[in-house]
């Protein structure tokens, strides 16, 4: 390559692409919703101050604790009798109880009441609120180092996989109340890099991506060594969150459908979700994307999210469903700024911080998942 | 056009706006694109960002210089999408299911040795970290000074400097781009 300036090589590379004019009309109906929703969060500024007053006299007055419990929206916040759990350096929280594994956090999952924990022995183990922990599958070996570490649970049974160096990957399932024989396989190929194919797990079955469609493994059948490939008609994609036969996958917009069927795409004000990730409610009608503000939709298209309040306007997302009608969201107040996990009410449309971070480095979320 | 409907939502408001969007789109998109380093996302970046300015068109364009802002919020927006795409700790994968990816959106190089280094650039730029990426951007294709950069990133003189530095050591450093050359206006 002869000597190029990085100016004309940068006015080169932008003059390569063919782009689309831009969709004026949908620009201006966009603005006019951003437009009402400052009027709105402006409203809402002013309900906050007020809150925020009434809850420094009750922490006065002794009632309550204003550093531990206060609003992060409207009105006196939502809240769930579930208590948060996170984990940072090392330490679970799960209300006011702490936790240490030995092996330190690396991803983990709240089911229940338990704690299913992969630590930095890429060992899968269940830890007890006393401390007390055991390795979930002796059998199975730590998991590979090039694996993106994350579990899946149906409530009943937790997966994970191992191996990937080199070697086939293989699947892991353990039901926790003791029911059944821990289940493993060799996963199919993935069409993910650094992630196996094991994408979700719902009432005993899990749910394989594969290259050519969804593969499904029934867990409570012992004799069920095969995966069940099943194609999908329309756009594939890859599998986000299974309820039923209801199968949410994402192929550049979020799209509701089943297993066979790739469906429609999921709209929030008549708008296709983009975001790829997210969490289905337990009982499988709403869905909290992995957005950059609180969102919440009905799979029939209705908004139901609540208002994180204006003090997070910079970023907030749900995170975890704590029962059918709350969720758990992480908010930041910038980029840099102190971080919030808040529960937030869905019938309330409103939010309550319940634990104040002072950064989110070394956090980790009972997701089963890493957060970036 | 039917005389008896009513008129596109975007000409019974702001005619100004419509203008600034038909004379500006495609400078503005090409800015995304490099920024953001795809053509699909590059005009929804842009879409968005022209939405943010039209909810404040009024005051956005009273003061003057209505094209300042809109790429502020295209770069403000992209190192937020760059950020919340890697929330879930995704790592950008060479092989998707069927359908996944923006193949129609791939721009193919010409032979020519400019466009060949022009698409080097822009994969190396595509390695760069979201601020690094706009910073260079800023001061080497819109030719911004350090402080104009360092106001369109919201961040300190110091911070664009250190960012600037650190995004040419790497294409410095890139393989693809051995005789890159750098002119610090």
């Amino acid at each position: 390559m002869s000597p190029r300036d990085l100016s004309d090589l940068l006015r080169h590379e932008a003059e390569q692409p063919h782009f689309r004019p831009v969709d004026l009309d949908a620009t201006v109906s966009r603005g006019i919703r951003l437009r009402r929703r400052r009027v709105a969060v402006a409203t809402t500024s002013l309900v906050a101050v007020a809150a925020v007053v009434t809850t420094l006299v009750l922490g006065v007055t002794g009632d309550r604790s204003p550093r531990a419990v206060e609003p992060a929206g409207g009105d006196d916040g939502a809240s769930s009798s579930v208590p948060l759990t996170w984990a940072q350096d090392g330490v679970i929280h799960v209300g006011s109880r702490q936790i240490r594994p030995a092996h330190g956090v690396v991803v983990f999952l709240q089911v229940d009441d338990r704690l299913i924990v992969q630590g930095t022995d890429r060992k899968v183990r269940e830890v007890s609120t006393d401390g007390d922990e055991r390795i979930l599958d002796p059998s199975a070996p730590a998991a590979a180092s090039d694996l993106h570490p994350r579990l899946l649970t149906d409530g009943r049974w937790v997966g994970w996989s191992t191996g990937g160096v080199g070697g086939a990957v293989e699947a892991h399932f353990v039901r926790l109340d003791g029911g059944a024989e821990p289940r493993a396989m060799v996963l199919p190929e993935s069409p993910w890099r650094d992630r196996s194919a094991l994408a979700a797990m719902d009432d005993g079955i899990a749910y394989l991506q594969l290259q050519n469609g969804v593969g499904t493994l029934r867990l409570d059948d012992p004799s069920t060594q095969q995966v069940d490939l099943a194609l999908s008609t329309g756009r594939t994609g890859e599998v986000v969150a299974v309820h039923g036969d209801t199968v949410l996958r994402y192929a550049d917009e979020l799209r509701v459908g089943t297993l066979r069927d790739s469906g429609s795409p999921l709209l929030v004000d008549g708008r296709p979700l983009e975001v790829g990730r997210g969490v289905l409610s337990p009982g499988g009608s709403a869905y909290a994307p992995d957005a950059e503000h609180l969102t919440v939709v009905g799979l029939d298209g209705t908004d139901r999210s609540p208002d994180a309040g204006s003090r997070y306007a910079y970023f907030s997302t749900a995170y975890q469903w704590l029962d059918g009608d709350h969720v758990a969201a992480i908010a930041l107040e910038s980029e840099q700024g102190p971080s919030a996990l808040l529960t937030c009410g869905l019938d309330e449309g409103t939010c309550r911080t319940e634990v104040r971070l002072d950064t989110t480095d070394g956090l980790v979320l009972p997701v089963g998942d890493q957060i970036g | 056009m039917d005389p008896t409907q009513p008129p596109p939502r975007s000409e019974r408001t702001h005619p100004d706006f419509a203008t600034f969007v038909a004379a500006r789109q495609q400078a503005l998109q090409r800015y995304a694109y490099l920024v953001i380093g795809d053509v699909a996302l590059a005009e929804d970046l842009v879409q968005e960002a022209l939405a943010k300015t039209y909810a404040r068109w009024g005051r956005v364009r009273d003061q003057g210089n209505p094209e300042a802002y809109v790429r502020r919020a295209i770069t403000t927006t992209a190192i937020s999408w760059s950020r919340r795409r890697g929330f879930r700790g995704e790592v950008p994968t060479e092989r998707l299911p069927e359908g996944h990816g923006h193949e129609a959106s791939t721009v193919q190089a010409d032979p020519g040795d400019g466009v060949s280094d022009a698409a080097a650039l822009g994969h190396a730029l595509r390695r760069l970290p979201p601020r690094q990426r706009a910073a260079v951007v800023l001061r080497f294709y819109e030719d911004l000074s350090e402080a104009q950069t360092a106001e369109v990133l919201g961040c300190a003189v110091g911070t664009v400097k250190s960012q600037v530095s650190a995004a040419l050591t790497r294409l410095r450093l890139d393989p693809d781009l051995p005789d890159l050359q750098v002119v610090i206006r």
